[in-house]
């Protein structure tokens, strides 16, 4: 008898199990409200097609600071320039001993800093993954609207 | 031995059958010999041979300009290894010789004895690159043939100074243009 | 690589060459010795 009953009742959950799968389903939660998101107008379950990828500019000269402690731009690719323990391609272009011979900017001393501001010797281990910092650029329409003021001095 | 004498004794007498049958076996086999030859060339200058000894290399390479661009033209290991030069070609192949040895020794038989390793095996090929000028670079890209209007500033301005008066080769410039590079903390021209 | 390994290889590497003509020369003679043997050049003995 008790063994009838338990197969009663798992074979009654069993059913029961899609029934409330599909309630679930159910619910209109993916409704998105009329709601523009930068997803664009999409409900939320369905996933919309991707743009194409922004190309980086490749070269170009030094863009133009907005405010006065910005990282500088990156103003050409950074494609497959290996910064890891073993090498950093950047400092053989931005390093105080190469950048001369390579035409590219020094480093600032900011660099050699440590967080307690005192100068070291060489690049400081909170300024070796510049891309942490200094970031490529795409020739991209603003995602929203902006409206950021460069400070006097720089206007 | 007997064998070998038999054969010595047949090739010395002229044969019953006709010369143009013999002339012609002969023509037939050196096609046959030297396809064959080819083939086997080819065959172990593919990259399926050589990834089977260098895994991790094969690997990391297809993230680099030279797999995966937006020509689709690809340069394979051989591309840059090989010698295209016959001569040279046989050469770096009986030179292989040691890395089939250093294979069966087991020098870079794990990951992590690829990578104590590395540092050595890349001053070798840099070393190789520089006495011959990159001479394998230099089949696919060709100085005289680059166009500087095309280039980007950067690469203008080494172009037409350090590289074109013969100071320096593309791999001076160029390390780790398809693969993933060593300790570089003493190799001019990095830090 | 040292000048001694260089020229070590580039004489290895030379020899090597007449060598893979003489084995490919070997090689089809062998062949066509022994197709003639079994044709026209039968030892009739
Ligand atoms: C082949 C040499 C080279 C390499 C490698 C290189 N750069 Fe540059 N970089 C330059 C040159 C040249 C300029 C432009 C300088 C100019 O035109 O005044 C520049 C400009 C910059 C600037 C702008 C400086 C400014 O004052 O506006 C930043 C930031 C920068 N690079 C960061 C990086 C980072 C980060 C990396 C590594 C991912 C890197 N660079 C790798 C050569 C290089
Ligand atoms: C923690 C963030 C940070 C990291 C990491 C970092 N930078 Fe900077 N970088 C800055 C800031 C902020 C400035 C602007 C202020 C200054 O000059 O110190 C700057 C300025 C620069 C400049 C322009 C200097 C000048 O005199 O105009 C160059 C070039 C540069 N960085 C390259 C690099 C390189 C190469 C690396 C990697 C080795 C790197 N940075 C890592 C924050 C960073
Ligand atoms: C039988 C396995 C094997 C195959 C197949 C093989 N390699 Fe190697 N290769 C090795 C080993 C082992 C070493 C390390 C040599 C050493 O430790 O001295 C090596 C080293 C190298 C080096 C380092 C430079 C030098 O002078 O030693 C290059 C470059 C290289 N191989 C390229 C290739 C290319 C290209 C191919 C395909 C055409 C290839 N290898 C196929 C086993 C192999
Ligand atoms: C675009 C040219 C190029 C291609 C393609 C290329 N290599 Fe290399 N390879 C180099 C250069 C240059 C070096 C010298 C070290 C460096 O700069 O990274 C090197 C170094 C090596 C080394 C020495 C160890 C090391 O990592 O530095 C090995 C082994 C090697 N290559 C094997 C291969 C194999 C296997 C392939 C095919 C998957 C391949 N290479 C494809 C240019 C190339
Ligand atoms: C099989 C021919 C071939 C060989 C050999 C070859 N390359 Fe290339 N390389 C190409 C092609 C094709 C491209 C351009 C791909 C594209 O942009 O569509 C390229 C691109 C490049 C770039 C541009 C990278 C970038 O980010 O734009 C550099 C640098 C380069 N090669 C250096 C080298 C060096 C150094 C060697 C020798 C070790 C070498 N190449 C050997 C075919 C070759
Ligand atoms: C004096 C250093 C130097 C030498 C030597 C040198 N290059 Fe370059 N090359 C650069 C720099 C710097 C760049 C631009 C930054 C980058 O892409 O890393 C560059 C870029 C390139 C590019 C991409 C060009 C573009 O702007 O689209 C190719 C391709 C290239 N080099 C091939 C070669 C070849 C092939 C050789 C040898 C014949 C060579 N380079 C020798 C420094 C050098």
């Amino acid at each position: 008898m008790k063994q009838v009953l338990i197969a009663l009742l798992v074979t009654g959950a069993l059913y029961s199990l899609p029934v409330q799968s599909t309630e679930v389903a159910n619910i209109e939660n993916v409704n998105n409200g009329g709601v523009a998101s930068l997803r664009g107008i999409t409900e939320l379950d369905t996933t919309r097609k991707a743009d194409p990828m922004k190309r980086v500019e490749k070269d170009r000269s030094p863009i133009d600071r907005d405010y006065v402690y910005q990282p500088p731009l990156i103003p050409h690719q950074t494609r497959h320039y290996e910064v890891s323990l073993n090498a950093n391609k950047c400092l053989s272009c931005h390093s105080w001993k190469y950048a001369g011979e390579m035409g590219a900017t020094k480093i600032s001393v900011t660099h050699y800093q440590s967080r307690e501001g005192q100068v070291l010797s060489d690049v400081s281990p909170r300024r070796y993954f510049c891309l942490q910092c200094h970031v490529t650029q795409a020739d991209a329409a603003p995602l929203v609207e902006n409206e950021f003021k460069r400070v006097d001095s720089l206007r | 031995m007997k064998l070998v004498s038999n054969f010595w004794r047949k090739l010395c007498k002229p044969s019953n059958a006709a010369v143009g049958v013999v002339i012609g076996m002969g023509f037939v086999g050196g096609i046959l010999f030297w396809g064959a030859f080819n083939t086997g060339m080819e065959a172990t200058n593919s990259e399926a041979f050589c990834a089977s000894c260098h895994e991790p290399i094969v690997n990391e390479i297809k993230e680099t300009i030279h797999y995966s661009n937006r020509s689709g033209v690809r340069a394979i290991c051989s591309d840059c290894h090989v010698p295209h030069n016959w001569a040279d070609k046989i050469v770096r192949k009986v030179q292989a010789s040691k890395e089939v040895f250093a294979f069966v020794m087991g020098n870079i038989s794990t990951e992590e004895k690829f990578y104590a390793r590395r540092k050595h095996l890349a001053l070798r090929e840099w070393q190789r690159m520089k006495e011959n000028d990159s001479q394998e670079c230099r089949n696919c890209h060709d100085f005289d043939f680059m166009d500087f209007s095309e280039q980007g500033q950067r690469s203008v301005k080494q172009h037409s100074t350090a590289l074109a008066s013969g100071e320096k080769t593309c791999v001076d410039c160029h390390k780790g243009i398809a693969h993933q590079l060593p300790d570089m903390s003493d190799v001019p021209g990095w830090q | 690589m040292s000048t001694l390994e260089y020229i070590i290889w580039q004489i290895l590497g030379y020899s090597a060459m007449p060598l893979i003509l003489l084995i490919g020369f070997v090689g089809v003679s062998v062949f066509t010795v022994w197709i003639l043997s079994l044709t026209s050049d039968k030892e009739r003995s």
